[in-house]
């Protein structure tokens, strides 16, 4: 599922069976969800979950983190436990020996 | 020929709505545009008041849309501007007075008669606000660079760009537009407002004016002028500048005052702690 326009704020998309593409921003109090992965080619302000069937597998990956929430196949992390140095930074996250993991990706 | 709607909206109150309405209103009519200004803030009626007309209001919008007036009964031309018209709203009737069909009915009249249709939105996400928002073309959304008042735009943004009768028909979107106002250099250089440049990035939209915190607004008011009347005034000139910018006539970026880009410079260190604050709120 693509989806070319900023997710706002209220506001709530997912992609049942397949992966989510957002070629745009994600504002804070908006959700995205997917049962595959994630992209987000904007900033992620709001809340993503990848995953959301179980798939522990699935991946979010954003060109700039800057997240409220984010969970894989119900594993979830609030922004706010971020590290000032992955705001703002494109990442990936996923899942790896029963943790969540943030890795940097080419910017 | 059918005239364009464009709505002015905003989620919050109180954050230059009406003003914007009348000024940018007048602004395109005193280019000779063929302008009507709706007010839809049913049961506050001020549009008329910004302008100076409310002795004259005899029979009003929802008149028209329940059909107990014609349009050429209720529309109030401007004394001062003559392709300018008001469309003014009642104090009295029910909210839920604005049905679908009768503001669609008076809309589409309103698009044969004038270039353009200015809808001043109620605060909110209720009817009102969803009834003003639903024939737009282009929406003008108000904004102050404060937490609060960007959130409720974005808000108001998904509306635009779900429930509008060109998202539900799947017509090409309605045109999106941020108007900063009551934009305040002292407030932005000692970081109790966020600088432009982090508004626009965080709402994603076009930026088509910024509007200084002015004066110039009350004196324009208390004399029932529109604020873009006297083009003496910095609003003045920044209600005009938006106009010939909604006319992608200004090639050249928007300025923002002196003081303000230094604060811009100056506020970094801030900003991450303002988008922290504005992530938990
Ligand atoms: N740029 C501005 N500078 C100073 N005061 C302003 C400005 N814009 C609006 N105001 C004032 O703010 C108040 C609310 O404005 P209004 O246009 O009625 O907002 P809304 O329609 O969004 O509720 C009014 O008293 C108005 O005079
Ligand atoms: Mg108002």
């Amino acid at each position: 599922m693509i989806v070319n326009h900023p997710v706002r704020s209220g506001q709530k998309i997912y992609a049942a069976g397949s992966d989510l593409v957002i070629l745009s921003s994600v504002s804070t109090g908006a959700e995205v969800l997917a049962d595959g992965c994630i992209h987000v080619y904007g900033c992620l302000h709001g809340a993503a979950f990848a995953g959301v069937d179980g798939d522990q597998k699935a991946r979010i990956f954003v060109k700039s983190l800057d997240a409220e929430r984010v969970a894989i196949a119900g594993l979830y992390v609030n922004g706010l436990e971020f590290s000032e140095e992955w705001i703002g930074q494109p990442a990936q996250i996923l899942l790896a020996d029963g943790y969540l993991r943030m890795e940097r990706i080419a910017r | 020929m059918t005239g364009t709607v464009i709505t002015v909206t905003s989620g919050k109150g109180g954050v230059g709505k009406t003003t914007t309405s009348a000024a940018f209103g007048a602004a395109l009519a005193l280019r000779g545009k063929r302008v009507c200004l709706v007010d839809f803030d049913v049961g506050l009626r001020n549009l008329d008041l910004v302008l100076g007309i409310e002795k004259r209001v005899v029979f009003d919008f929802l008149h028209v849309v329940s059909g107990k007036a014609k349009l050429s009964q209720a529309l109030i031309r401007d004394k001062r501007i003559d392709t300018l018209y008001v469309l003014a709203t009642s104090q009295t009737h029910e909210k839920d007075a604005l049905t679908y069909e009768g503001v669609a009915s008076v809309i589409g009249q309103l698009q044969k008669e004038f270039d353009y249709v200015i809808c001043d939105s109620p605060a909110g996400i209720e009817h009102g606000a969803m009834m003003a928002l639903y024939h737009a073309d282009h929406a003008i959304v108000v904004c102050n660079p404060e937490i609060s008042s960007i959130r409720d735009a974005d808000r108001i943004l998904g509306f635009v760009s779900s429930k509008s009768k060109r998202a539900e028909e799947g017509r090409d979107p309605v045109r999106e537009h941020l108007l900063i106002t009551r934009y305040d250099d002292e407030r932005v250089r000692c970081g109790e407002m966020l600088p432009v440049a982090d508004v626009c990035d965080i709402l994603s939209a076009e930026l088509l004016g910024i509007i200084p915190e002015s004066r110039a607004v009350l004196n324009a008011s208390n004399t029932g002028l529109p604020a873009s009347f006297d083009a003496g005034t910095d609003v003045g000139r920044a209600y005009r500048d938006a106009a010939s910018r909604f006319f992608g006539e200004v090639p050249q970026p928007i300025t923002v005052p002196m003081a303000a880009q230094v604060a811009v410079l100056e506020s970094r260190p801030q900003r991450g702690f303002l988008r922290r604050l504005f992530r938990r709120s």
